[in-house]
């Protein structure tokens, strides 16, 4: 900004004098926009990630309260479930056909492991974040 | 001038494209805005401390935007930047019409007229143009007539002068034309006013 000594300073007198910029406001100035559009970016991009992690996290909580019914109606855990077509070791479904398909569209992978001996099942989880955070969840424990 | 067949969009380059880019430039800014409002809110439930279900629901609402947005908006942003185009057309064509004619006027053609189609803007403009180029013509017109006028007087002075039949009379009659003739250059030199 070019400004004679001696002269104050008047943002209205500027605007109204003069229509152009000088090289050093523009740089200023899309330097600044520059640094907010990155800054905005960034918290949405992580905001987006956030929104598959917790999308990812309540699929898969879904999932458990789906297996704990299960277990209420068969008295055990499945020993195996192919996440294909959601049915266990014996073809049957183990969750709703939408449900199938909303894990499929929520989660990057998943898979299920079954311990006989102490009857607990592992499920492990992958977000569609760009990390692939893993979720880990067993009937009590539900860990991120 | 062929009027019929414009069917270039994009014929003053520059001040078009100076257009679009203007146009793309406040639609990013407007999309920049609208994101932002849109967005916020999910993005501020998933970073506090919020019931679950409540992060849950934001987070599915904001990837179910994040996937459907965007193509709305770069379909916008594409589909206006074309309207721009179409919208600048209807200034920078009366304006490439306007600037040939005023090219030819300066060649010396002055039997030019702007004419402009039905949608066409700086309608108002073109009339004014018109108006200014007739009364130029009409200037023009006078400063011819006079001159002939005024070369027949001197080719009569001469032969007279030559042929030693002038008389006081004859030589009046001869510079009241002249001075008439003169009169006439000078009313129509007063509409211009030409500081030097």
């Amino acid at each position: 900004m070019q400004k004679n000594k001696g002269e104050p300073f008047h943002l209205i007198g500027i605007i109204k004098e003069r229509s152009g910029f000088t090289i050093i406001e523009l740089v200023c100035a899309l330097l600044l926009l520059t640094i907010f559009i990155l800054v905005a970016l960034s918290i949405y991009l992580s905001g987006i990630n956030q929104a598959k992690v917790t999308v990812a996290q309540n699929a898969v909580a879904n999932l458990r309260d789906f297996l704990n019914t299960y277990s209420l109606d068969n008295d055990k855990y499945p020993a195996s479930i192919n996440f294909t077509n959601c049915v266990d070791e014996n073809s049957r479904a183990v969750f709703s056909d939408s449900f199938c398909k909303q894990l499929k569209n929520d989660l990057h992978s998943i898979s299920y492991n079954y311990n006989p001996e102490n009857k607990q099942y592992v499920l492990t989880a992958r977000a569609k974040d760009n990390k692939f955070t893993i979720i880990k969840v067993t009937p009590e424990i539900f860990t991120k | 001038m062929n009027f019929k067949t414009r069917k270039n969009y994009f014929i003053e380059r520059k001040f078009q494209t100076k257009y679009v880019l203007l146009t793309v430039f406040m639609l990013l800014s407007y999309s920049f805005l609208f994101i932002i409002i849109i967005f916020a809110p999910y993005i501020l439930t998933l970073h506090f401390n919020y019931p679950f279900a409540e992060k849950a629901d934001a987070a599915k609402t904001l990837l179910l935007l994040h996937g459907k947005i965007w193509p709305w908006i770069g379909g916008a942003i594409l589909f206006f930047g074309a309207v721009s185009i179409f919208v600048s057309h209807k200034i920078a064509g009366p304006l490439f019409r306007i600037k040939k004619c005023l090219d030819n006027v300066t060649q010396g053609d002055l039997d030019v007229v702007i004419k402009l189609r039905k949608w066409d803007d700086l309608k108002d403009l073109a009339e004014h143009i018109n108006m200014l180029i007739a009364e130029i013509r009409t200037f023009v017109i006078t400063l011819r007539n006079d001159y002939a006028l005024l070369s027949e007087y001197i080719t009569d002075l001469e032969r007279e002068i030559e042929a030693n039949i002038l008389t006081e009379d004859s030589g009046r009659e001869i510079i009241r034309k002249v001075q008439e003739s003169r009169k006439n250059i000078e009313t129509a030199l007063k509409k211009f006013n030409i500081q030097q």
